[in-house]
C-alpha cells in the first residue's frame, strides 16, 4: 500500500474518531444546557402553581381566575380532579405515601391523545405539605417534543459539516502528499535506477524546500559518490596489483625455469623447482585472469569488429580436442552460422571460458558436451555432477562450483558474465538429470 | 649470433640473457628507450627481442617502427606485459616477427626465437635436424632416416617445441602451452601431454629411431 493510502487511512480513522467523541461531548454539553433551561421553566411552572393551590377547596384552585401573564391553571376534574393543566404542563399531586424524598427531574413519556403516540418529556417531582401537615406527592411534566427535534436538527447539521471536514481533509492529504512528496519519489527513483557497479554517483538536489528530504537527498548524494569511489579504488587496486604481480612473477618463473636446466641438482631439488614454477605459472594464469575482468570493466574493448563465431568455435575445439580426449568426453555440435559484433580477444575468452568450465566440471568417465550455436544463441550443455553452490552464486569471483576442481582459480563464469554484460547478452543457466545448461543470448530483446 | 634484449625489469632481464647465453648466443641488454634506440641503430643484431612498456619517453613498438626502417634483415620479437591484442596487430604490422605476452617460458621463447631465425637466417634451406629427425616445418612433414612419420598436429607441434629445446628440461604446463596456446589458461589437466608423449616415442621407436625422450620424475621431459 502506498503512503498516500497510509496517512489516508489513519486520518481517516483519528479524524473519525475524536468527530465521533467530539459530537458525543457536543451532544451532552447542549443537551445538559437544554435540560437545564427545561428544568427551570418546570421549577417556575410548579412554584407559580403552589401559590395558587388550595388543597382543603373542592377543586383545589382558587374560584377567581387568577392568571400571571395570561396564564391560567385549568383543573381537569372529575374523574381526575387531582390533575392541572397548564399550556403543555400536565401537573399532578397526590397525597404522598412512603418517605419524603429530594425533588428530582427525570426524563419520561407522556401519551398524546391527539397524536396518539407517547412523547418524550421531562418530569420535575417533589413533596410539599399543606397547613395541616398533611404530605403530597407533586409531579410536573412538559412535552419535549420540540427539545429533541431541535437537538436532532443540530446534530445533522454538525454531523454535515464534520463529513464535509473529513472531505475535504482527504482531499487536502491526497494534494499535498503529492506536491510535498514529489522530491522523495524523485529520489527513491532514482535510487532504484542506481547501478552500484557504476562509475557515477548519484546527483540529487538539495533545495527542495523540505528540509528533511534535502536530509535525505544530501545523505545519499553522499553515500553514492562514496560507493562510486570505493568501487573506483577498488577496481584501480586490482588492475594496478594484477599489473604490478606480473614482473615479479615472469622472474619467478623465469628463475626457476632457468634453475630446472641445471644438471647438478638431485632428483628431489629438481621435482621442488619443478613445483615452484608450476605454481608461479597458476599465479599467472589467475593474473591473467583478474587483468581481463579489469580491462572489460575498464571498457577496454571499445573496437568492435564482426567475429564469425562459428569459426571461432571449430578453432576452438580443435585445441582442446586432445585435452577433451583425454578426459574422455565426447562432444556433438549444432553450428549454424553465426555473426556477432565484438571485440575478438573477448570471442575468444568467451568462448574459452565457456568451453572449458564445459570440460572442467564435467564427468569424470563418459562425459558429454553438446554445442549448438545459432544467430540469436550459443547453447551448451554438459554433463557432470550437481554444484554445491546456488546457481546465482555460480557467476562470482573465485567461486567454485565443485571441490574437486582445485586448479582452477573460479574466475571463468565471472570472465563469461562480464562480457555479457559488457555485450548486453542474456545468460541462463539450468541443472536438470546431471545435465548443467548455459545458454547465451545474443540479442537482449 | 647477436642479440639485444631491451627489458626494462633488472633481474628479468639477467635471467632471460643468461638463459640465451647459455644457449649459444651473444647477448646485449639495454633498460631504456634511449639507450636501446642508440644500441639499435649502431650495432647489427640478428634478432631483437623488446619489452612494449619502456621507460624513458618511447616503447617498443616505437624502437621497431625505428630499427625495421634502418635494417630490415634484423628479426624482431616484442613482448608485453599488458596482452592486448591492439599492440599485438599493431606490432605485427610494423613487421615484428613474433609477439609474447608476459609471463612467458623461456623455453617457449627459445622455440619462438629459433623459427624466427631459422625463417629470416636460412632461406631456402628450413629443415630442422636432430641426430636422425629431419624436419621440414613448410610442409610439416618428419622424416627419421628416409622414412616418413606421420604426427597429429598436437604431437607435431610437441616435437617441434621439443627438439627446439633439446637438452633442457620441459614441464608438462610447458608442453601443454606449447599445443594449447592461450588456451590452456583454461584446462585444469595436463594430463593429455602424457598421451601425446607416448604416442611420439611410440611412432619414432617404431621408425627405427632411439628414445631420445626421456621422463623426468615429478618434473616433465626432456629430448637428448
Amino acid at each position: 500500500m502506498k503512503l498516500l493510502q497510509h496517512t489516508g487511512r489513519y486520518l481517516l480513522l483519528f479524524a473519525g474518531l475524536s468527530l465521533l467523541i467530539g459530537g458525543g461531548l457536543f451532544y451532552a454539553t447542549l443537551r445538559y444546557v437544554v435540560d437545564n433551561e427545561q428544568d427551570e421553566l418546570l421549577h417556575e411552572s410548579a412554584t407559580h402553581f403552589m401559590k395558587r393551590w388550595r388543597p382543603h377547596h373542592k377543586s383545589g384552585l382558587p374560584e377567581k381566575r387568577d392568571s400571571i401573564n395570561g396564564k391560567t391553571w385549568q383543573q381537569q376534574g372529575i374523574p381526575n380532579d387531582t390533575i392541572f393543566t397548564l399550556a403543555d404542563d400536565v401537573l399532578e399531586i397526590r397525597p404522598a405515601t412512603g418517605a419524603q424524598h429530594a425533588p428530582f427531574y427525570r426524563d419520561t413519556h407522556i401519551w398524546n391523545t391527539d397524536e396518539r403516540e407517547f412523547e418524550p418529556a421531562r418530569q420535575y417531582t417533589f413533596t410539599t405539605a399543606d397547613s395541616s401537615g398533611k404530605r403530597y406527592l407533586v409531579t410536573i411534566t412538559r412535552s419535549i417534543l420540540d427539545r429533541e427535534d431541535l437537538l436532532f436538527t443540530i446534530l445533522i447539521a454538525v454531523g454535515a459539516m464534520a463529513l464535509l471536514f473529513l472531505l475535504a481533509v482527504w482531499w487536502f492529504n491526497r494534494f499535498a502528499a503529492r506536491r510535498l512528496w514529489l522530491p522523495f519519489n524523485e529520489t527513491l527513483a532514482a535510487l532504484v535506477r542506481f547501478n552500484f557497479t557504476g562509475k557515477e554517483a548519484l546527483v540529487l538536489p538539495e533545495n527542495t524546500t523540505v528540509t528533511e528530504f534535502d536530509a535525505l537527498n544530501q545523505a545519499v548524494n553522499t553515500m553514492t559518490r562514496r560507493i562510486a569511489n570505493d568501487y573506483e579504488s577498488l577496481r584501480t587496486f586490482t588492475g594496478n596489483a594484477a599489473h604490478e604481480i606480473q614482473t615479479p612473477l615472469a622472474v619467478i618463473q623465469s628463475k626457476a625455469e632457468l634453475l630446472l636446466q641445471n644438471d647438478r641438482l638431485d632428483e628431489n631439488t629438481l621435482s621442488a623447482i619443478a613445483d615452484i614454477h608450476r605454481t608461479a605459472y597458476r599465479l599467472s594464469r589467475l593474473n591473467r585472469a583478474l587483468l581481463l575482468l579489469h580491462k572489460i570493466e575498464n571498457q577496454e574493448f571499445i573496437e568492435n569488429i564482426a567475429v564469425d563465431l562459428q569459426a571461432e568455435i571449430i578453432e576452438k575445439l580443435d585445441k582442446l580436442s586432445d585435452n577433451m580426449a583425454n578426459k574422455g568426453i565426447h562432444i556433438t555440435t549444432d553450428l549454424h552460422p553465426a555473426t556477432i559484433t565484438m571485440h575478438p580477444a573477448l570471442a575468444d575468452a568467451l568462448l574459452r571460458n565457456l568451453l572449458g568450465n564445459a570440460i572442467k566440471h564435467n564427468l569424470s568417465a563418459d562425459g558429454q558436451i553438446h554445442l549448438s550455436l545459432t544467430p540469436d544463441a550459443l547453447r551448451i550443455r554438459n554433463t557432470g555432477p550437481a554444484l554445491h553452490v546456488p546457481p546465482v552464486q555460480l557467476f562470482e569471483r573465485f567461486r567454485k562450483a565443485t571441490s574437486s576442481t582445485g586448479d582452477s582459480p573460479g574466475l571463468g563464469l565471472s570472465i563469461v558474465q562480464e562480457i555479457a554484460q559488457f555485450y548486453r547478452f542474456k545468460i541462463t543457466y539450468s541443472y536438470a538429470d546431471n545435465w548443467h545448461h548455459v545458454t547465451v543470448f545474443f540479442t537482449t530483446t | 649470433m647477436k642479440l639485444l634484449l631491451i627489458e626494462d625489469e633488472p633481474t628479468l632481464s639477467a635471467t632471460v640473457a643468461e638463459f640465451l647465453a647459455k644457449e649459444g648466443y651473444q647477448v646485449e641488454t639495454s633498460a631504456d628507450y634511449p639507450t636501446a634506440l642508440i644500441k639499435a641503430a649502431v650495432y647489427d643484431y640478428a634478432c631483437i627481442i623488446a619489452d612494449i612498456v619502456l621507460p624513458g619517453g618511447g616503447t617498443g613498438l616505437d624502437i621497431l617502427h625505428t630499427i625495421k626502417r634502418q635494417r630490415p634483415e634484423s628479426a624482431f620479437i616484442l613482448i608485453s606485459a599488458k596482452d592486448a591484442l591492439e599492440d599485438r596487430l599493431h606490432g605485427l604490422d610494423l613487421g615484428a616477427d613474433d609477439y609474447l605476452t608476459k609471463p612467458f617460458h623461456l623455453a617457449e621463447l627459445n622455440a619462438r626465437l629459433k623459427s624466427v631465425l631459422r625463417r629470416r637466417f636460412y632461406n631456402g634451406n628450413n629443415i630442422l635436424i636432430f641426430n636422425e629427425i629431419k624436419i621440414n616445418p613448410d610442409d610439416k612433414q618428419v622424416w627419421v632416416q628416409e622414412t616418413e612419420v606421420c604426427f597429429t598436429r598436437s604431437e607435431y607441434q610437441l616435437l617441434l617445441y621439443l627438439i627446439a629445446n633439446r637438452g633442457r628440461v620441459l614441464t608438462k604446463e610447458m608442453l601443454a602451452e606449447a599445443v594449447s596456446g592461450d588456451d590452456a589458461d583454461q584446462l585444469d589437466s595436463f594430463d593429455f601431454v602424457y598421451s601425446h608423449i607416448k604416442n611420439i616415442r611410440k611412432k619414432l621407436t617404431a621408425a627405427n629411431c632411439p628414445n631420445y625422450l626421456h621422463a623426468i620424475y615429478g618434473v616433465g621431459y626432456k629430448l637428448g
